[in-house]
């Protein structure tokens, strides 16, 4: 009995520290790491939680308790169906304003969709202006605003010293008015998406006013009632010119020595004045140039402009040339008219008729070649009467795009494949067709005849 | 051993090694490209030319334990290398990143302290990750965090969040009573103030026989509180009449609570100033923020206001409990307190006795 006892007391005893060492693992792995992060991370880590989860933080500890009225990156997205949300929308915003520690802003987005009181929309932009915002994106998402609405906030964000980054989104109802003392000095990105300009002088100023601008991106602008669009800026290096139109007698003039990056979309008309100048650093370009289709008479006059387009871009490494207008169709077919790039390493084409092996002739050092065979071509094939030299001994990588049912097309990979001779990869996307159809081509593709041992195929 | 671990075996000459010194005294070195990976170790190499040698090895912060080392030159052994492309980089992150949340948050501390910004946000991305979409709840299940904020301080601010229309219009609702209120309450004091000197008069001389002076203050704001706690315990969505009604009934309350109320030993100092109208605030979550009425009623700090709850809840439960026991633990009380005793009557009501009395 008293053996037992002592062996009962024993294996307690056993338990006991057990026990204790259990509890003192426990207790390690109970342990609030997170709150013992010094309080800058905790706030980096707030800064990737929707803001209203962010300001809930608040909830959680003492600790918790005020680190929200710190936060420097602020995004408000207003954009609700029915006014009870976007009236909560309003008075958090408020509410975490005016909560908020008086620190600087980092980033401020505010995006506001129909319903939203525009003198609250003031309040906020000035808020993040006064406290000395560096990032600011405005998304206006309702063709209720008006021009008048805003006046007051043109000037104070126009005006804005600290900003670095600046991106205004907006349906055209907006015409944006550029003030006159209009200084935006440590600006170095600038987006400008679906704005309106009033005139000339609204962007010349704004343009003239950044003179440390490093990116520009106009997008789907209503530039019809400008005369000029000048962009000259030394400091710039990405530029982007999109979408929308240009009003015919708009003169384009683009002289920027460090630009880096350079892509340019617009419907060409030919009277639109296009001068490039000064593009040396370019080493990529992406042009896409559509046309309007009712001068078919005149195409082949005028290749002039479409030569200086060519021979400014040159210079750059890649180059993505899509939406071909006539111009540059006729200038590819005369293979004398087209310039030479040295540099061109990657070239993308689409949409073009013809010519496009006057181009790859033009092209030695070409590696990586790319089709976007969405408005490919001629109607029937024609075996190119010179084999361009970068196919048959630089070029290692082929990417078809959008391929469809077209024997053309067909035609012409099995000509790149059996004239390129240090090919290493072939890709190439099909479209539109049945899972069945896909596996036929598939099986066609690869049993075209190769050139070269090493072409690994692959098709999506 | 891997394909990158063979290509970094050279020749000794030729390979140099930083030596790096962990806050638990052990000392270990790490291949030169991988530890300059960290901008600290860098800079104490470049700038005070450190960790040559075992003798002069960099002394981390504390921050980074062994463990943390480990995985830091992990990931700096992997980024370092300059061909890698974008896909392989993201994916090793989608790997690395794989560990529960107690290493994570160790590892966001260490990569902070080393400032190796590109693992503080792949941490610190996991870390949100986790905790967006969470309640408050469960994110402090998952971290450990304390629950130390009081039912007030999380419904505070909880009225931003939610905006719950109902709390909402419960706020404007009390806000506008308790506006009445404090207009009724300023009627009331006078009252109050006279009544007050009535019975401060009577309590003066007993604790002048008692020998102490400050605890007739403390006797009526503990009635007073006591009656509001109780008004507390009510359901918050009592309708705010009922809550006047209270109030009104409240300096003849004063007058029975004088007689039938047994008091703590406690003196409750310099809450004289409180108004009665700050706990019916209590009920209320307090308006730090003005978002509904713009009210601003902080006038107590939160810190004193939470012990006052505290005491007066206290007070509630020992009123409550069997007075004969209360009683005796009130006698036990040596010489040094000077409460003043109830005791019960023959008729029920309740008489005070001095300290040396008995029962």
């Amino acid at each position: 009995m008293a053996i037992k006892r002592k062996q009962g007391s024993a294996n307690a005893e056993n338990l006991k520290t057990r026990d204790v060492k259990a509890r003192r693992i426990d207790e390690e792995d109970l342990a609030d790491r997170l709150s013992e992060l010094p309080d800058h991370v905790i706030l980096h880590i707030m800064s990737f939680l929707p803001i209203k989860e962010a300001v809930r933080t608040c909830l959680l500890s003492t600790r918790w308790k005020d680190l929200f009225t710190s936060i420097s990156n602020i995004e408000l997205d207003g954009v609700l169906r029915n006014k009870a949300l976007r009236n909560r929308f309003m008075k958090f915003s408020d509410g975490f304003l005016s909560l908020r520690k008086d620190i600087s802003v980092d980033r401020f987005r505010l995006c506001c969709g129909p319903g939203i009181d525009h003198r609250k929309i003031n309040e906020w932009i000035l808020y993040a202006v006064r406290h000395g915002v560096r990032e600011l994106d405005l998304i206006f998402q309702s063709r209720s605003f008006e021009t008048r609405h805003f006046t007051e906030l043109e000037f104070t964000v126009f005006t804005c010293k600290t900003l670095l980054t600046l991106r205004l989104f907006n349906l055209p109802s907006l015409v944006l008015t550029i003030p006159t003392h209009c200084c935006l000095p440590k600006l170095k990105v600038l987006h400008l998406t679906f704005l309106k300009f009033s005139d000339d002088e609204s962007i010349r100023r704004l343009l003239s006013s950044c003179n440390s601008l490093e990116e520009l991106l106009v997008q789907s602008c209503e530039l019809s009632n400008l005369n000029k669009l000048s962009v000259c800026h030394p400091t710039l290096k990405r530029l982007t010119i999109n979408g929308g139109h240009i009003d015919p007698i708009c003169e384009l003039e683009i002289n920027t020595p460090n630009l880096v990056c350079f892509d340019f979309g617009y419907f060409y008309c030919e009277e639109t004045r296009l001068s490039l100048i000064n593009l040396n650093s370019l080493s990529e370009a992406r042009i896409w140039i559509g046309f309007i289709a009712k001068m078919f008479s005149n195409f082949c006059n005028d290749t002039a402009s479409a030569f200086d387009l060519m021979r400014a871009l040159s210079c750059v490494q890649s180059f993505h040339l899509t939406g071909i207008c006539l111009e540059i169709q006729a200038m590819l077919q005369s293979p004398s008219l087209i310039p030479e790039f040295p540099n061109l390493t990657s070239l993308k084409m689409g949409a073009c008729y013809a010519g496009w092996e006057n181009m790859l002739v033009r092209c030695p050092c070409l590696e990586t070649l790319a089709f976007e065979l969405e408005d490919f071509g001629p109607v029937d094939w024609h075996t190119p009467k010179k084999d361009p030299s970068c196919l048959q001994h630089h070029i290692k990588a082929i990417k078809i795009f959008a391929l469809k049912r077209k024997h053309v097309e067909f035609q012409l990979i099995g000509y790149l494949l059996k004239k390129a001779g240090v090919l290493e990869s072939l890709t190439v996307e099909i479209k539109s067709v049945t899972k069945r159809e896909q596996r036929m081509m598939s099986k066609n593709i690869c049993a075209l005849p190769k050139a070269s041992k090493k072409c690994h195929i692959l098709i999506i | 051993m891997s394909e990158v671990d063979m290509a970094v075996i050279k020749p000794e000459m030729m390979k140099s090694y930083i030596w790096l010194q962990t806050a638990d005294g052990s000392i270990q070195q790490v291949e030169q490209e991988v530890a300059m990976f960290c901008p600290m170790i860098c800079h104490e190499v470049i700038q005070k030319g450190m960790g040559s040698s075992k003798n002069y090895a960099i002394s981390l912060p504390q921050r980074v334990n062994p463990a943390m080392l480990s995985l830091i030159l992990d990931y700096c052994r992997f980024h370092q290398v300059p061909g890698r492309s974008n896909k392989e980089r993201k994916s090793f992150d989608e790997k690395f990143i794989r560990m529960d949340t107690k290493r994570l948050c160790e590892l966001t501390s260490a990569a902070d302290s080393l400032q190796l910004k590109p693992l503080v946000d792949l941490t610190s991305r996991a870390l949100a990750r986790i905790i967006e979409g969470k309640s408050p709840e469960e994110i402090r299940e998952i971290f450990h965090l304390p629950d130390d904020l009081t039912e007030e301080e999380k419904l505070e601010p909880l009225k931003n969040t939610t905006d719950d229309p109902r709390i909402r219009l419960l706020n404007r609702l009390y806000a506008k009573k308790r506006k009445e209120l404090k207009e009724r309450q300023k009627l009331k004091n006078i009252e109050v103030e006279e009544e007050r000197v009535d019975d401060r008069s009577v309590d003066d001389l007993l604790s002048f026989i008692n020998g102490d002076n400050g605890d007739s203050k403390g006797i009526k704001n503990s009635k007073s509180k006591k009656k509001n706690r109780r008004r507390k315990d009510q359901q918050k969505n009592t309708s705010a009449n009922e809550a006047i009604k209270n109030h009104n009934k409240e300096p003849n309350g004063l007058n029975q609570v004088c007689h039938s109320a047994e008091v703590g030993q406690k003196v409750r100092a310099g809450v004289g100033a409180t108004s009665n109208l700050h706990d019916v605030k209590d009920d209320i979550f307090d308006n730090k923020n003005e978002l509904d009425d713009g009210d601003i009623d902080d006038e107590i700090d939160p810190a004193l206001k939470e012990k006052i709850d505290r005491e007066v809840e206290d007070f509630a439960r020992r009123l409550n409990s069997d007075w004969p026991e209360r009683m005796q633990e009130i006698l036990s009380f040596g010489h040094e307190r000077k409460p003043v005793h109830f005791s019960l009557n023959g008729n029920g009501s309740l008489r005070r006795y001095a300290n040396s009395e008995q029962r």
